[in-house]
């Protein structure tokens, strides 16, 4: 059989980085006309993760969309990574997929038509696994390749997780481990081990799908999931949503393994710099916190973990039963505090 | 006595902040290392990462090229650039930019548009000061591209320190990325920053 057509040679810059800078977008969409309609609970406001329609008292339907250049070689797991970004906005909210459209560009004079095949059967296997169906989609001739879904999912008009409603006191855990960004990029330049890399593609590969049963026995009213932002730059979308300063404990974040050297190595990927920028107006930073552990919380994330606020006397069953759900890096990582004057994020070493 | 080079252009990022942090940890580097870059975006990260971790260094830009003299020893580096500069050719760009944005000059007929168009580019270097930056886009892109009639001209701009910035999204469009023989391959946000920075914009 021929070689396995390598997805990554066809981009600078893939996954979750290939995002359009925050600040920009901030800027641009501050100067549309707000949408408002007593129907659409979850708006724009405060970059949720999904709108959210409310039908009736007992549905509301979750609407989301993702879609980004190659993050790996393989086509299959390309798909499998896509599709799993995409879905995870549903899961983020507390809900539950029904139905997802592909959407594709794909080059079809410059590459073979059956790398796409791959892409979809990636996509298709990680849609199934979350329970929903593939409903259509739309494709674009268009180079380099870009690979996502629209999903459409349903949740209880009261039992929404928002990324705006952490309270003071709130305890934040962390589902995943953080640096498939540096993985991503230090395999790129050949300085990742396979063994390193390839639990990067699998983290990328694992469903947030489990973690929605666990929050809502314990009746999680915040969380979002971590992407291009990085950690920091999602939870400073946290904070500053829900009038809080969230504190995070550096040496208490799970980080892949290999990430930390690759990191102290400089394989930093140019959107870390970016999330930091982004974020450090409004963050305090311990004196002598770790130069890689820092960079690191902004290591932009692909098909990253939930970062779940929840009761103080929770933390520990949700730890267990996360990690007996698969999610063995689960870890609580700070807390969220009454709001200090101007401050979003400390960041303790 | 030569300062040590460390070579990281044409990297993809991080590379180059790979290389450079490498040199500073190294001994052997000596007190000082100049650090070559040519991507925009790579010299942004490396600066940053460098103020960061309190390293002093030195920036001076070579047509389309970064040359970094960092220093190792965490204390200021006291070789002025200019001394350091002072070897390669003066560099007489003045502040404004000119935009190319289609093969042709004018509107009518498209031969004489080309003709036009090669008289302009060649044209360019003839009149002091220089362009700071020229930007192709659209169809200007494949100017900038094997076979062009005006590569020469472009390539001794480039020499006498142009920077010539080719739209990334218009190389891809036109599938001509891999033939861009001159320049470097930019985005929306560099050319809008460059457009916006320029005292006078040239349109021909």
């Amino acid at each position: 059989m021929e070689k396995k057509f390598d997805l990554l040679t066809t981009v600078e810059y893939g996954g979750c980085s290939a995002k359009l800078p925050a600040q920009m977008l901030d800027a641009l969409l501050a100067a549309l006309p707000a949408t408002r309609h007593e129907s659409l609970i979850v708006g724009t406001e405060t970059g949720d993760d999904a709108a959210v329609w409310k039908l009736d008292d007992e549905t509301a339907l979750i609407h989301t969309v993702d879609f980004f250049p190659p993050i790996c070689g393989d086509p299959y797991e390309f798909g499998r990574i896509a599709a799993t970004n995409a879905l995870s906005d549903i899961f983020a909210m507390g809900g539950r997929p029904l139905t997802a459209l592909n959407l594709v560009s794909f080059p079809s004079a410059r590459i073979d038509i059956a790398v796409l095949g791959e892409i979809l059967r990636g996509g298709a296997d990680a849609v199934a696994e979350a329970g929903a169906v593939i409903g259509g989609g739309h494709t674009i001739n268009d180079f380099p390749p870009k690979y996502g879904l629209a999903v459409t999912g349903i949740v209880h008009p009261d039992r929404i997780i928002r990324n705006c409603a952490a309270r003071p006191g709130d305890a934040l855990i962390l589902t995943k481990p953080l640096g498939t960004g540096t993985l991503v990029a230090g395999h790129r330049i050949g300085e990742a081990s396979a063994e390193h890399y390839r639990a990067a593609l699998d983290t990328m590969m694992q469903l947030n799908r489990a973690t929605v049963p666990i929050m809502q026995e314990h009746r999680v009213r915040c969380a979002t999931d971590i992407t291009g932002f990085g950690l920091l730059g999602h939870a400073f979308g946290m904070a500053k949503g829900s009038g809080v300063t969230i504190e995070i404990r550096a040496s208490a974040v799970p980080f892949l393994p290999g990430a930390y050297e690759l990191t102290e190595m400089g394989c930093i990927p140019g959107a870390a710099f970016n999330n930091l920028k982004r974020v450090e107006e409004a963050t305090l930073l311990a004196e002598g916190l770790d130069y890689s552990r820092k960079m690191l919380l902004c290591d932009p994330q692909t098909s990253g973990g939930l970062l779940i606020c929840c009761d103080g006397e929770k933390v520990d069953a949700m730890l267990a039963e996360l990690k007996a759900a698969g999610y063995p890096y689960a870890a609580l990582i700070g807390m969220a505090r009454e709001f200090r004057k101007s401050l979003l994020l400390d960041i303790l070493k | 006595m030569t300062m040590p080079t460390v070579d990281a252009r044409g990297q993809l990022c991080p590379k180059p902040l790979i290389l450079a942090k490498k040199a500073l940890n190294d001994p052997a580097t000596g007190p000082e290392f100049i650090l070559l870059i040519d991507n925009a975006t790579a010299r942004e990260n490396v600066e940053r990462f460098l103020s960061d971790n309190g390293v002093s260094f030195t920036t001076a830009q070579k047509g389309s090229e970064y040359h970094l003299t960092v220093s190792r020893s965490g204390k200021a580096v006291t070789a002025p650039t200019e001394g350091y500069c002072s070897d390669s050719p003066a560099t007489t760009t003045g502040t404004h930019m000119v935009c190319i944005a289609g093969e042709t000059m004018g509107r009518g007929d498209e031969t004489l548009g080309a003709i036009l168009m090669k008289g302009f580019v060649n044209t360019i270097k003839e009149i002091e000061p220089l362009p700071r930056r020229i930007v192709f886009y659209n169809g200007g892109v494949k100017l900038a591209i094997e076979g062009s009639p005006v590569l020469p001209a472009l390539k001794e701009l480039e020499s006498r320190g142009v920077e010539l910035l080719i739209c990334g999204t218009c190389a891809d469009f036109y599938t001509v990325k891999e033939k861009v023989a001159v320049g470097r391959i930019s985005n929306m946000y560099d050319i809008l920053g460059a457009l916006t920075g320029a005292s006078k914009i040239v349109c021909p």
